[in-house]
């Protein structure tokens, strides 16, 4: 039998013994169960423009105030520009090709952990979009002084983990001038969409793209909106070279190795671990359960009841969901027991990347939804920063 | 409404923008249980499994326009699921000669399709699950690899061992006193 007839076989047969009609009971049954089945994630949907912006402004001013706020706390915030890392203490690569990048002098860190000058962020690109959860919090990108490109990469997969490679001098000077020519990132700026006279946009979701430049008081925070409508853009809004510039920017970090060539780069990617890690929990009592592994098998941190973790972030969420910090090695347990129990479909249990899973909770016939994030450089995100927060 | 408004009204809580996206989409994801997990009755609680799952958390999905890739792999999800719940009973099933099933006929195709039957059948759900998406559903080797939540490679290798058991079932008919699994 050929390769084509043994095709035709297999495509005949399925098609042959497959139902065409699903019974109406199965979609019926099915609304009947939704009917009394809370969604979940209830206070970060942010599915319309309004919601994204107001969320990408509480994003900005949490990592500002609590960028800031820490400088209070652990020293004075120095007022002389020259201190904070800005554009022009980056590399050119018509500038310094062949020299090492220069030291980033900064504010001190916001973590409990110092940041060394190698993990001092020189740029991070956040990217909201549609409904979001604490992992879509995580940056698409994320460079640093010495050279660490830190990025989630474009995959079929939801949660696709992060990888971590160094570039060359002249890798990081070139980025720097991809990212920096245009003058875009210089000083704080808001791009958002605006209507052509008499235009009716439909209503349909953009996403909120937030680069934050350095770290302390010299700190650059630009946001710009992407249009995700299927219509063109132009026939709603007014053209905004600098907005299309900073989307088309956005979207070619997400994929640094295709944009800066393999001469750019020291050595290969690695996975990314974090030292640090979010540990996010929202915990449901009295909800139909789904029949997962019960979240007591699992060696979370914590002292006391699921819902009494950390502190509580959120004003409208109920149950609201709950963060706090945790170390590098009970990250590795989680994902180790989680790992052993089957959860996940192998791409959203690991340590470099964004683990998310839902857990029943026998003893308050409830569940618990879980997330445990890797922190990024420049202690980004901190439980304060979220859509959660 | 556009699937991705609907989408997102379900993700605001709106019931029957759910059923609207639901609906539609009702009989291909029954026709994939059903071939994935070879019983009609299992497939059902599959599918209503999957739709419930697909309320639950749809606003966890981040892109609108990747809805049906997500609920392909809600379903896969949960045949998974029946699959290993029907595993816990297997022990209490006994397998009966098949009387009543057509018997092989050497020449024909009757028999080939009766082979294959048997030869999927003997896959692991996961395996049959490509062979569904692959030849049921024509999706692509990435497609295959974000329903099943699997790398790209993995879903090659899978495809690819899945094939060469089919062929072995074509190849070594049972004979017809042999009975069948059913």
């Amino acid at each position: 039998m050929s390769r084509d007839q043994f095709d035709d076989l297999v495509t005949g047969h399925l098609r042959a013994t497959a139902p065409h009609e699903a019974p109406a009971r199965v979609l019926d049954g099915a609304l009947d169960r939704i009917a009394s089945t809370p969604q979940r994630g209830g206070g970060w949907p942010v599915a319309r423009l309004g919601g994204l912006l107001a969320a990408a402004a509480v994003v900005v001013l949490a990592v500002i105030a609590g960028t800031q706020l820490a400088g209070l706390i652990d020293g004075p915030v120095g007022n002389d520009p020259s201190a904070a890392p800005s554009v022009s203490g980056l590399p050119s690569s018509s500038a310094v090709p062949s020299d090492p990048p220069p030291a980033v002098a900064t504010e001190p860190p916001v973590a409990s952990e110092p940041a060394s000058s190698g993990d001092t962020l020189l740029l991070r690109v956040v990217t909201l979009g549609g409904p979001t959860d604490p992992a879509s919090m995580l940056p698409g990108f994320t460079v640093t002084a010495d050279g660490t490109a830190i990025w989630r990469p474009v995959s079929t997969t939801a949660f696709a983990g992060y990888l971590a490679r160094k570039l060359t001098d002249e890798g990081l000077a070139e980025l720097h001038d991809l990212a920096f020519a245009g003058g875009l990132l210089e000083a704080d700026a808001t791009h958002e969409l605006e209507p052509l006279p008499d235009a009716e946009p439909p209503g349909r979701g953009g996403v909120e793209h937030t680069f934050t430049v350095g770290e302390g008081a010299g700190q650059v925070v630009v946001t710009s909106v992407g249009w995700l409508g299927d219509e063109e853009e132009a026939t709603y809004y007014e053209p905004d070279p600098a907005r299309q510039a900073l989307d088309a920017l956005a979207n070619q970090l997400r994929d640094p190795e295709s944009l800066l060539g393999e001469d750019a780069w020291e050595g290969p990617a690695t996975a990314y671990e974090a030292g640090e890690y979010l540990l996010v929990l929202v915990a449901y009592a009295d909800v139909p359960p789904y029949g997962n592994p019960d979240v007591s098998a699992v060696p979370l941190p914590i002292d006391g009841q699921y819902d009494e973790y950390g502190e509580a972030y959120s004003d409208t969420q109920s149950p609201p969901a709950r963060c706090g910090l945790i170390t590098r090695d009970d990250a590795a347990a989680i994902v180790a027991a989680l790992t052993e129990l089957g959860v996940g479909d192998g791409s959203s249990v690991g340590l470099d990347r964004a683990t998310a899973t839902s857990l029943d909770w026998a003893e308050r016939s409830g569940t618990v939804d879980l997330w445990v994030l890797p922190r990024m450089p420049g202690d980004y995100p901190d439980c304060d920063a979220g859509p959660w927060g | 409404m556009t699937d991705k408004q609907l989408v997102r009204a379900a993700a605001d809580g709106d019931p029957d923008a759910f059923a609207a996206i639901a609906a539609p989409r009702l009989d291909r994801l029954f026709a994939t249980a059903s071939l994935i997990l070879r019983d009609r009755d299992r497939a059902e609680d599959a599918v209503q499994d999957a739709l419930v799952r697909a309320w639950r958390d749809l606003r966890s999905l981040r892109d609108p326009g990747r809805f049906d890739a997500w609920l392909r792999r809600l379903v896969v999800n949960a045949c998974r699921d029946q699959s290993r719940r029907q595993r816990r009973h297997e022990a209490n099933i006994r397998l009966l000669p098949d009387h009543d099933r057509p018997t092989a006929d050497a020449s024909g195709a009757l028999a080939d399709s009766d082979a294959i039957e048997r030869g999927l059948q003997r896959l692991s759900t996961d395996h049959r699950a490509v062979i569904v998406h692959h030849y049921f559903l024509d999706l692509s080797l990435p497609e295959i690899a974000d329903a099943l939540g699997i790398p790209v490679g993995t879903a090659k290798s899978r495809l690819h061992h899945a094939r060469l058991a089919l062929r072995a079932a074509i190849g070594q008919k049972p004979h017809r006193s042999e009975g069948h699994v059913a």
